[in-house]
């Protein structure tokens, strides 16, 4: 897997603190990246405006990241290496048939780290066409559990903050 | 009294651009959705309740009780008036206009909306969020 930075998507809502992870030869980050693709889409307007009310109002703004605002699929998890148990969950906006899936990594109910994403059109991730954003997704936590474990980087839940020896805004994993 | 806020510091552009684009409307459906999702969540876990005993309570089957928990189902007046009666809490509170007189006869309207403070150790707190900076926020 090539090189990826974690960096600070937004740390200033009051309730959760956002991440998210660039690609080291990208200058714009994966979730960015989510948002501009589907933002430009008319099909899919109404729906990523929900998405971003519903991720930085109701979570990052209302009421953090709790866990009946994210939605677990336990079958993600099993794509996954057994060690380091990595979780990888679906940002869920609570409307039927909400088209977008935004994977996301929360690490507590004040911090969350946002990967890419994109549209479920199939019964399972597996056999939707965000095949590749899920395993993505899933390889970008787990080096990430594997940094945390490593102590690369440090999480203080309490100022909802990741930090490493460097003090840096931004990580390269 | 609502606030919105200006995402003008937000570092992600386009999310910033679609948060301005976004129509209130669709504001506040998103947020009022996500409160009621998590006000039931908080009123079962308060009452030790299983969603079974929920939805026998109401007279539903488990499985569809189960669906509006996790978020495929379109709250309607009824189901919100349903689950309200069952768990015998409001959920959702819609503010009445009020008319008090003082002493001196001076008389005055005021629309009551409840949740703008809490309690906290024995202290009215403001409930909304405090920015770390407020000319971020415009009235």
């Amino acid at each position: 897997m090539n090189t990826f930075v974690l960096e600070i998507f937004d740390d200033e809502l009051p309730a959760c603190a956002f991440y998210t992870v660039r690609w080291d030869d990208q200058s714009i980050n994966e979730t960015n990246r989510f948002f501009e693709k589907f933002n430009s889409d008319l099909k899919y307007t109404v729906y990523i405006q929900q998405l971003a009310i519903f991720l930085f109002e109701s979570i990052g703004t209302d009421h953090g990241a709790r866990d009946e605002l994210f939605n677990r699929f336990e079958n993600e998890v099993m794509g996954l290496p057994v060690q380091g148990k990595v979780k990888i969950e679906t940002v869920f906006y609570h409307y039927p048939e909400f088209p977008l899936r935004l994977y996301a990594l929360r690490l507590s109910e004040q911090l969350v780290i946002l990967f890419n994403g994109g549209v479920k059109d199939g019964p399972t991730n597996q056999t939707s066409s965000l095949h590749m954003k899920w395993r993505e997704a899933c390889a970008f936590a787990r080096r990430i559990i594997e940094a945390i474990q490593n102590e690369e980087i440090i999480i203080d839940h309490e100022n909802r903050t990741i930090t490493c020896s460097g003090n840096l805004n931004e990580y390269l994993l | 009294m609502n606030i919105y806020y200006k995402y003008q510091t937000m570092k992600n552009s386009a999310v910033r651009r679609i948060l301005a684009d976004t129509p209130d409307e669709v504001r506040r459906e998103v947020r009022r959705n996500a409160d009621i999702v998590v006000r039931v969540h908080e009123l079962i876990a308060e009452r030790g309740m299983t969603q079974l005993e929920l939805a026998t309570g109401m007279g539903k089957k488990p499985s569809e009780i189960s669906k509006w928990l996790s978020g495929h189902h379109n709250f309607t007046l009824r189901s919100i008036a349903k689950l309200e009666s069952e768990l015998n809490e409001t959920i959702l509170h819609v503010p009445k206009r009020e008319r008090y007189t003082n002493s001196v006869n001076v008389s005055c309207t005021m629309t009551v909306i409840r949740n703008d403070t809490k309690i906290s150790y024995g202290q009215f707190i403001e409930a909304a969020p405090i920015l770390k900076s407020p000319e971020k926020m415009i009235a």
